[in-house]
């Protein structure tokens, strides 16, 4: 009913949307295009999407071989997934503790909490190098995962979520018996996971792409995680070679695409369960 | 659920309890003494304290001053799990993401096993933990049959109704044979046909339980038809506290008169005559008061102490009918006295034809029932 009539309104809506998806799709289809062109094909005037001839099992193998592309997959793959467990860890009881628990330091702390969320991830990054450089742990995992363990965006936003849990589901879990930390880990863990699937979209999206963290305390190419390793593909011949180049980059960017193919819906409720939409 | 459980049963000691949020007083001086066996209900409007008094009790909450003891216990120092008491909440407040059985298995997971014992694979491999989760199933399906809810111990609670939640809140609550329950308000979310076969099912497992229980309700019949004593509360304080029947008859103050029974009891205000007769508006009560004359007072009558008569008769109380409301059995006549009273009386649907709106009728209030209040409101 509503749709009929305000039909107009929805053509022209759905204009919109799909010019906006045609600009903001138009790079990824002009990079799959280019990986599976040839290299002469590629610096033609003529603008086609498909090749004359398909080169894309050269490309994609040129990329292996190039760079070690599995292994930016894998510490991408490790470094993230730490991360996220990580952060998961420190946050759960945090956010437990400032949205659920009566003490004197409750406010102050989340004040604090709200204050870190002011601060960009990259005004600590100097102190961090130092710190990882005086420990002799650059260029290795725990370089990578150590500054991301305590999100503060992390603890708010499951703070926020476990404000809407009801007391009374802590106070039967008190009287049956259960720990704080138990109440934590089989009380609230469950019932965050809706706002955990949202948290660990943004976690895991933000590390995989990361750059320039990797970039200050990665020096050798086996440690490097996706975003730098596509850099390193560029530079092994200076970026001439666009169909290789193309295809890597296709490459890293593919899992994040399948993961959200896979888990669109619980991406789209996790988006919305944080008001950011998009 | 088996009485060799509970080797010493206790009662409840609230001694002298007062509790502020900010500067909000809740509670002011409460102590009550509830028996081993007993079923005490906190009866008063909603906001009155009576959930903050019960989580005080649970050690969900501190009071500020005052103690609670379990038996002959003192328990303030104590955590929750350590007073061992069970509560059913408002809101059953169930786990939504475990089974029932899981739900109601949790409180004798937490005390039968240690914590390593609960990790995942040792629960399942390692001897002790394996025995204990046998015991554990057997006492939860025990209970589930208890409440007749042994059918639906693998469903999450999202898939039952009202009154299949409230069960499986009962259920949790009975399977680990606590000291005392602490009900709040359990059957407030159930309606009016589940409750009143509810109201006759908690009654009947607090007696084979044979454990205390502190129920608290705003609604006046379930702490009349369920309870051993009934504790009135308002506005943070206790008014009375005494066996319903006498609650209802002899009630300490005119505003415990006033909250309990319905219709509402009628309230007059009176003078004492010399005879020792009380003049009030409309008329007078032929009763024989002690007090001096010309004593103000506030006389009350229930509706089914006062008697209706077509007419202006001589003595009681001259009115006009106003309204009537027939329920079928009972006939309830509202009738307007001098200085705009109200007073309800409750007679029988035979008399209604004579009766009709604006006739004029003669109230004759039973002179042994009428009940007497002084200017404060305590009952003389
Ligand atoms: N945690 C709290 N903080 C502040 N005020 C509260 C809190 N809990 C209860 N109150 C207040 O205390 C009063 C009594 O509440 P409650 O014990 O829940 O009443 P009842 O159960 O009789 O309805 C209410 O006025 C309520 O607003
Ligand atoms: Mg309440």
């Amino acid at each position: 009913m509503i749709a009929r009539r305000h039909l107009p309104f929805a053509v022209f809506r759905h204009v919109v949307l799909a010019v906006g998806a045609v600009i903001m799709l138009a790079p990824f289809i002009w990079l799959l295009s280019l990986a599976v062109k040839p290299a002469d094909e590629i610096f033609t005037t003529d603008i086609r999407l498909l090749p004359l001839k398909w080169d894309a099992a050269r490309n994609f193998t040129e990329a292996f071989n190039k760079v070690p592309l599995h292994r930016y997959l894998l510490n991408g793959v490790v470094v993230t997934a730490a991360i996220f467990t990580l952060q998961v860890l420190v946050a759960l009881p945090a956010a437990y503790a400032l949205a659920k628990l009566r003490f004197g330091l409750a406010k102050p702390l989340f004040a604090l909490v709200l204050l870190g969320l002011l601060i960009p991830g990259h005004v600590p990054a100097i102190p961090h190098y130092i710190m990882l450089s005086h420990a002799g742990l650059l260029n290795t995992y725990p370089a990578l995962v150590f500054p991301s363990i305590i999100s503060v965006f992390g603890i708010f936003w499951i703070r926020q979520f476990f404000r809407t849990v009801p007391d009374d589901l802590i106070h039967a879990a008190r009287l049956d018996g259960l720990s704080e930390f138990s109440i934590v880990w089989r009380i609230m863990l469950p019932a965050a996971m809706p706002a955990l699937v949202a948290f660990g979209i943004l976690s895991v999206v933000f590390h995989w792409n990361d750059y320039f963290w990797p970039l200050l305390v990665v020096t050798s190419p086996d440690m490097a995680m996706p975003a730098l390793g596509t850099v390193y593909l560029r530079n092994t011949e200076a970026g001439t070679d666009y169909g290789p180049l193309m295809a890597g980059t296709a490459i890293i960017t593919a899992p994040l695409v399948i993961a959200f193919l896979f888990a669109q819906r619980r991406f789209i409720e996790g988006m919305t369960l944080t008001g950011l939409k998009g | 659920m088996t009485s060799s459980a509970n080797a010493f049963q206790s009662g409840v000691s609230v001694r002298s309890v007062s509790k502020s949020f900010g500067q909000t007083r809740v509670l002011s001086d409460i102590s009550l003494e509830i028996g081993p066996r007993e079923f005490l209900t906190l009866l008063g409007p909603s906001g009155c304290g009576k959930s903050t008094l019960l989580r005080i009790i649970a050690g969900l909450d501190h009071a500020d001053e005052g103690s609670i003891a379990l038996g002959n216990q003192t328990v303030d120092g104590l955590l929750p799990r350590e007073r061992d008491v069970a509560m059913v909440f408002q809101s059953y407040a169930l786990y939504p993401y475990m089974t029932v059985a899981e739900n109601i298995g949790l409180p004798l997971l937490m005390r039968r096993t240690r914590s390593w014992q609960r990790l995942p694979l040792i629960r399942r491999l390692h001897p002790v933990a394996r025995a204990a989760t046998g015991t554990i199933a057997r006492d939860v399906r025990r209970a589930a049959e208890a409440l007749q809810i042994e059918t639906f111990l693998d469903r999450k609670p999202g898939q039952l109704s009202g009154g299949q939640r409230q069960r499986v809140a009962l259920a949790r609550a009975m399977v680990r044979n606590p000291r005392v329950f602490l009900m709040d308000e359990p059957l407030s979310n159930l309606d009016a046909k589940l409750r009143v076969a509810a109201r006759a099912e908690i009654a009947e497992l607090h007696r084979r339980s044979g454990v205390a229980c502190i129920y608290v309700t705003h609604d006046q019949v379930e702490a009349m038809t369920m309870s051993d004593r009934v504790a009135v509360m308002m506005g943070g304080e206790v008014l009375q506290v005494a066996p319903p029947a006498e609650i209802y008859d002899r009630p300490a103050e005119l505003r415990v008169a006033e909250f309990v029974g319905s219709p509402k009891i009628n309230i007059l205000p009176g003078t004492v005559r010399s005879d020792g007769g009380i003049d009030v508006p409309g008329g007078a009560l032929a009763i024989q008061s002690r007090l001096p004359a010309g004593t103000a007072v506030s006389v009350g009558m229930r509706p089914e102490h006062c008697d209706v008569a077509p007419g202006l008769g001589a003595g009681g109380i001259h009115g006009r009918v106003r309204h009537r409301e027939n329920l079928g059995s009972d006939l309830f006549v509202h009738v307007e006295t001098a200085g705009e009273h109200r007073i309800v009386a409750r007679s029988v649907p035979e008399i209604a034809a004579a009766v009709p709106p604006d006739a004029t009728v003669t109230l004759r209030p039973r002179p042994d029932r009428a009940l007497l209040f002084d200017r404060a409101g305590r009952r003389l």
